[in-house]
């Protein structure tokens, strides 16, 4: 006898599936469309050129180089300096003593700021001029050494990244709490009773099972690394000199500045590539040790 | 009830999509009126700041009653450039907009987006009306087309502190030598002798246009803003080294600092001079500031003649828009004696293109100094930013500046860069 379909479920996914199509399937694979012609955006003409485009930004396009390495730089670190910050964070404060509440909270915070925001405040920390940083080297060195942050533009990233990790190490420390939570306290007591040390509990029974959370952490950690846009573009524009420009930012200047569309679509379709094989390559490792 | 969730289901699933791509029609029907949409930057769409605009909607809505002439805001002017490029590219663009008068119009006229408005400026003699510097300027750029009806034209120069020079005994420089002895002095007592608002790299800019002015000549200073002789000259050379050695007078950290950060030394009179525009006197105003502690000099470019440095802001018109009838009667609007007095009366405001109208006599003194600069009989210059040069060459020009100025690149090194860059994407007209 054959079975009845219920097609419920799959009518109730219509609607999400229609808005998946709308906002995400159909824009990249326009993009990749646009990346494979030659257009201002603005006439009807579309000289189709193939890889052209892809072969342009990969092996003569300056800027894009430099982006693709702060990318790298902004990807690696803020796999580090955050997630090692969170991870830390989460075991100091994963207790119920008093006022640590306050201080999660205050470690939170800034998470919940807009990226524009914490690009302002960043910004005024750093001033020569006005702000608290150097001022306080100014302080502490009695002058001696003055602190400027586009003073060597090679290093201007790194301020960036700074600012980036303060923002993202308190919903870092959050999810590492849940993942803390998640495991039975009865494996951290028996560990216990068998004379492990704190340490050891937490190499080798607490991480080995926050194995999930670790890895959601470390991918979207690399989603957003890739996809960082607005603190640049608050904090400095891409400068001094376009040294701080990453993918997405010299995407949006090819497209929309230069009306290159199709260079600044094959760049998005490289970021998207990049992201793709990142995300895999970490769950593979995290499987990896998993099994 | 399970029937019941499943057509619900079907519904959301159409209506979603729909929605999606609602059109923007709907305000339209709801008054009744026939639309005419008019786009701008935040900057201008206020109304009650805007005593001009708001003005032009007057006059064009008391000339027809039954359209409504919708002014819609879209961010920041590289937020509405955004929005510009993407609703022209489907064909979906607005009646007419506001935008500076500059070659990042460039890629719509090329394709045939915007209408060339000479025939109805002619008739309406409003280019006899409007300052003469916003016409050599579309000339300059589009030849004999004018795709821009010119509502604002701004001089841009150095605005100092007077109390400043009173205390230091200095005088207002006539020469760049006496400039640069000002500044001298200035830094010798603690002043920081320029602010320099560097993160946006158009201020940093007009340093070097005021340069290449100086060393090149109004001659060849146009040459090079046409493409019609190489950047790569010894004229570009040497500005690039001036702008370094001038660039000793900024403030420290100069290269991150936006407006604000200048203000934040300029007002206090912690810092003296600052390179910018007409609208100033109105941003004193606005901020609260005293204006009598404030005056302006043309830079000085130890030339003949001696131009400033200006540019213009227009109202641009779809070509294709279904409003075509509407057009000429709104460009009236937009030129009409009535907007711009009430602009003039109500905020003082001088950025109006037609000093014609104006009541100078109840100006302040650094107000008619820009006025007098604003009619510059000697002429104008236009910047070499976006306003003249393409985006890409700008943002290169940009670069070049920024690292002469960290000592990353020479000024040969910074001019050949330039050089390749316009003959690879075909600016060079020779």
């Amino acid at each position: 006898m054959r079975r009845k379909t219920d097609w419920t479920p799959y009518v109730f996914l219509i609607a999400p599936l229609a808005l998946y199509t709308i906002f995400m399937i159909f824009p990249t694979v326009y993009s990749f469309f646009i990346s494979l012609h030659n257009w201002d955006g603005l006439s009807g003409v579309r000289e189709f050129i193939g890889l052209d485009n892809y072969v342009e930004v990969l092996t003569e396009d300056e800027i894009f180089k430099v982006s693709i390495a702060n990318n790298v730089r902004w990807a690696i670190l803020s796999e580090i300096i955050p997630i090692v910050l969170g991870l830390v964070m989460a075991f100091v404060f994963n207790s119920k003593m008093k006022g640590f509440g306050f201080y999660r909270s205050a470690i939170f915070f800034p998470s919940v700021l807009s990226i524009s925001t914490i690009g302002l405040i960043w910004r005024w920390l750093y001033d020569p001029n006005l702000g608290l940083l150097p001022e306080i080297v100014r302080i502490v060195t009695g002058g001696r050494v003055s602190f400027n942050w586009f003073a060597n533009p090679e290093h201007t990233i790194y301020y960036l990244i700074i600012a980036g990790s303060w923002a993202y190490s308190g919903l870092c420390m959050i999810l590492f709490m849940g993942g803390i939570k998640s495991v039975p306290e009865g494996t951290i007591e028996a560990a216990y009773l068998d004379g492990a040390t704190r340490m050891q509990r937490i190499f080798y029974v607490i991480l080995p099972q926050m194995k999930n959370s670790i890895n959601i952490v470390l991918t979207f950690t690399l989603i957003n690394s890739f996809k960082v846009f607005d603190l640049i573009y608050v904090m400095t524009a891409g400068g001094p000199g376009r040294m701080t420009n990453v993918m997405a930012t010299w995407s949006y200047y090819s497209i929309f500045r230069y009306y290159e569309y199709g260079p600044g679509s094959a760049m998005s379709i490289i970021m998207a590539i990049i992201l793709v094989v990142g995300s895999l390559i970490i769950n593979k490792i995290v499987r990896m040790q998993k099994n | 009830m399970k029937k019941l969730c499943i057509i619900l289901a079907l519904l959301l699933a159409i209506a979603i999509p729909v929605s999606a791509g609602g059109s923007g029609e709907s305000e339209a029907q709801d008054s009744g009126k026939r639309v005419f949409t008019f786009w701008d930057s935040i900057f201008k769409t206020d109304l009650n700041a805007n005593a001009y605009l708001r003005t032009v909607k007057e006059v064009f809505e008391e000339m027809h009653p039954d359209v409504e002439l919708q002014i819609i805001t879209k961010g920041r002017p590289e937020q509405q450039i955004d929005a510009l490029t993407i609703a022209f590219s489907s064909d979906d663009g607005p009646d007419a907009f506001g935008y500076s008068v500059g070659s990042l119009m460039d890629p719509f006229i090329e394709s045939g987006k915007l209408m060339d408005l000479r025939p109805i400026i002619e008739k309406n003699g409003w280019d006899k009306q409007m300052v003469k510097a916003s016409w050599d300027m579309e000339q300059q750029l589009w030849g004999d087309h004018r795709y821009a009806l010119p509502i604002e034209h701004t001089a841009m120069g150095v605005y100092y502190r007077k109390d400043l020079y009173e205390k230091f005994g200095l005088e207002v420089p006539k020469t760049y030598e006496e400039f640069i002895h000002n500044c001298e002095v200035l830094q010798e007592n603690g002043i920081v002798a320029i602010g320099n608002a560097g993160k946006l790299p158009a201020i940093t800019n007009r340093w070097f246009d005021a340069l290449l002015e100086k060393n090149c000549g109004p001659e060849l200073h146009d040459a090079i803003l046409n493409g019609d002789t190489s950047i790569n000259c010894p004229e570009v050379v040497e500005s690039l080294y001036e702008l370094k050695d001038l660039s000793r007078f900024f403030q420290e950290g100069h290269l991150s600092a936006e407006e604000s950060e200048v203000y934040m030394l300029w007002y206090p009179g912690k810092a003296c001079h600052f390179y910018t525009a007409t609208w100033q006197a109105d941003t004193f105003e606005t901020q609260g500031q005293d204006i009598s502690l404030y005056g302006y000099f043309r830079f000085p470019t130890d030339q003949t003649p001696w131009r400033s440095n200006s540019f213009c802001y227009g109202v641009y018109i779809n070509e294709n828009t279904p409003n075509k009838d509407l057009v000429e009667d709104l460009l009236k609007a937009f030129a009409s004696d009535r907007a711009f007095q009430t602009a003039f009366d109500e905020k003082t405001s001088i950025v109006g293109s037609r000093p014609d109208v104006f009541d100078l006599s109840k100006l302040d003194p650094l107000r008619q100094e820009l006025i007098t600069d604003v009619n510059n009989p000697d002429g104008s210059y236009m910047p070499s930013n976006e306003m003249c040069w393409p985006p890409r060459l700008t943002d290169e020009l940009f670069e070049v500046l920024d690292q002469v100025i960290m000592n990353l690149m020479t000024p040969e090194e910074g001019a050949a860069q330039l050089d390749e860059l316009a003959a690879e994407i075909g600016f060079y007209r020779f």
